[in-house]
């Protein structure tokens, strides 16, 4: 299994866990087995076309996945997942 | 929800701020979550990733997000939420705030007038997405 670090805005939807173990895979795939696991998390994931939401980045490790293969990136046995949210604002 | 902060965190708080004058700082909040209690027991920096914008935006970039994420499972506290600096403005979230919240953090805004941070305010998101105050209450150190 492989696992993936659940932000603090989301963890309401995973009954309050910091970490859920995931299957490996792609990353989609994993990130799909987290959803499949804890239903409500999929609409804030996903959009209606079923790609992730412009505020969401993938990490695996201390990779971003836009560096890497993208959805694609192998995930293996071990390996850490971060959902990161994007943090901004500002007076203007 | 009322947070507890102590005098020394809210110093840390205004401190950045005013050290980032007339730029926007911004940072993470620590502590713990009760059912109708917030304690913040620690405030960390991050480096403004806004570039030229940052006199009027923050941004938190997604690594020291992570980073902050692991932090607070390491050290068995909680992520609470983020503060930023609002120079030469009040503590209240502008509609950039808004438009670009998340539920469940406690956002901390401190006004910094002429460098000198002159008051800090807590929002919530709520899941209608307004921002409500949380009242704060500081613990004498």
């Amino acid at each position: 299994m492989a696992k993936i670090i659940i932000p603090t805005p989301l963890r309401k939807f995973t009954s309050n866990l910091a970490t859920v173990a995931v299957k490996e895979g792609t990353v989609l795939e994993s990130i799909k087995d987290l959803t499949k696991q804890y239903p409500e998390l999929d609409k804030h994931l996903f959009n209606e076309e079923q790609q992730l939401r412009g505020f969401v980045r993938i990490f695996l490790g201390e990779d971003d996945i836009e560096d890497l293969e993208g959805n694609d990136t192998t995930v293996s046995q071990g390996d850490t997942i971060s959902i990161i949210p994007a943090i901004a604002g500002g007076t203007n | 929800m009322e947070v507890q902060i102590s005098g020394a965190v809210l110093n840390d708080i205004h401190s950045i701020a005013e050290k980032n004058y007339p730029y926007e700082c911004c940072g993470f909040i620590y502590g713990s979550i009760t059912m109708d209690e917030i304690n913040i027991t620690l405030a960390t920096e991050v480096i403004n990733d806004s570039g030229e914008n940052k006199r009027v935006h923050y941004t938190i970039p997604p690594k020291a997000f992570m980073k902050a994420e692991r932090y607070a499972i390491d050290h068995e506290i909680q992520l609470i939420g983020v503060f930023h600096s609002h120079p030469d403005h009040p503590p209240k979230p502008s509609s950039r705030d808004l438009a670009d919240a998340l539920p469940e953090l406690s956002y901390f805004i401190t006004s910094v007038h002429q460098g000198q941070a002159l008051d800090t305010r807590s929002w919530r998101l709520t899941e209608d997405r307004r921002f409500i105050e949380e009242q704060i209450e500081i613990i004498p150190n």
